[in-house]
């Protein structure tokens, strides 16, 4: 079908190779020389310009691969129509919702879902879009209009860099219930139960959510900067939060007071 | 910059708000925590721009929505609501609302989209 220009992690290095994409098959050519099924391909993952293929065995041998956006963007269509995943033919929109803003031009398209190990797959002709299950904050069965009338969707949002994105899936219900029960069941560590979570924390999680550091969580919540410890501490014990980095709270030594008084001092005559 | 209004019955979120936008250069000129205070205080704090609001108490937020374009239709109307499909914001779009915050919201989408609708405010 086509040979194309790639690089490839081996040995933990990265060397120069090739890839023939055929129909159901990609061969990489020396120094790897690897003939890979694509049903043998277990799950597919995507970092800024690589994509990293598992191929089944015991163990599973993993290919990192690195390429031009639009040689990428053929494997990875390739590979999701015809790697081992669970894969249903839908519609979706995605992303539908970045950040708290509608995406203007968002459209439904025509297309699969596959759903990976380690992520789902929006699939369309000009499109592949990666959802990784485990930066999966939130999905449900909801109603959408679509061309006037009131349809079932299934709504995934997820964190991108640190914004939330939503997408919508469109297919018959009974697909998508199959689809949002393997979601729940795969995304159920995420879950939280409402009574672990107090109101004030719940408060402090949503400041946090909206962008406010340590300092205006403080001051806006009144709150004392031990108390506002002790709620990041059970938030974090409950893995709502990651530590990012930890400020220091200082004050001056005699030499520090020293240093700044004098500063001040108008200069001797 | 702004005069902005904030209707929410929520006070942490008409604080969050507030903070956010004041940060942001704008002047908050009242809070309101329903459709019917909301409407007083349009009358006497004159905004540019009403953050409101969709479910509250005593009025709910898409009836404010009209009654403050009948009290003046220059003043924009910036949705602020967790119900964001297509036929909600169609609906509140004609009823003359100008510009839509999803909660929860993060800071940057809440400027963003003031500063759209303040820019939609100064061309017209």
């Amino acid at each position: 079908m086509a040979v194309v220009p790639v690089k490839i992690e081996k040995d933990g290095k990265w060397v120069v190779s090739k890839i023939d994409l055929q129909q159901e098959s990609m061969t990489i050519a020396e120094p790897v020389g690897k003939a890979i099924p694509f049903k043998s391909i277990v799950d597919l993952e995507e970092r800024k310009s690589l994509l990293i293929v598992t191929v089944k065995g015991e163990p599973p041998t993993v290919y990192k691969i690195a390429s031009v956006e639009k040689v990428l963007q053929a494997m990875k269509r390739l590979i999701i129509m015809a790697c081992s995943a669970y894969r249903l033919m839908a519609y979706f929109m995605s992303p539908a919702v970045r950040g708290g803003v509608m995406v203007t031009n968002a459209t439904w398209e025509k297309g699969a879902i596959a759903v990976l190990k380690t992520s789902i797959w929006f699939v369309s002709q000009n499109k592949q879009v990666s959802v990784p299950l485990k930066e999966v904050t939130g999905m449900e069965l909801t109603k959408r209009e679509v061309q006037g009338k009131q349809v079932d969707v299934v709504k995934i949002d997820h964190m991108e860099n640190t914004d939330v994105v939503t997408s919508y899936i469109l297919c018959p219900i009974s697909t998508l219930q199959i689809l949002i029960n393997f979601l729940k069941d795969t995304t159920k560590d995420l879950e939280v139960n409402p009574e672990e979570l107090d109101p004030l924390s719940a408060q402090v999680g949503m400041l946090i959510y909206s962008g406010m550091d340590s300092h205006a969580i403080e001051n806006m919540l009144n709150i004392s900067h031990k108390d506002l410890d002790e709620i990041y501490n059970k938030l974090l014990k409950i893995g709502l939060i990651d530590v990012v980095f930890v400020r220091k709270e200082v004050q001056l030594t005699p030499k520090g007071v020293r240093f700044i008084t004098d500063s001040v001092k108008p200069p001797s005559p | 910059m702004g005069k902005i209004l904030i209707v929410d019955d929520s006070e942490l979120t008409r604080f969050l708000l507030s903070k956010i936008l004041t940060s942001g250069g704008h002047e908050v000129v009242g809070e309101a925590g329903d459709g019917l205070e909301a409407l007083q205080k349009v009358k006497e704090t004159e905004p540019d721009v009403v953050i409101l609001d969709l479910l509250m108490p005593r009025m709910r937020g898409t009836q404010a929505l009209v009654e403050i374009r009948k009290i003046n239709p220059r003043i924009r109307v910036v949705v602020c609501s967790g119900d964001h499909q297509e036929h909600t914001v169609r609906d509140l779009v004609k009823k003359g609302a100008s510009g839509f915050i999803i909660k929860p919201f993060k800071k940057d989408a809440v400027l963003q989209e003031i500063d759209s609708v303040m820019a939609g405010l100064q061309g017209s």
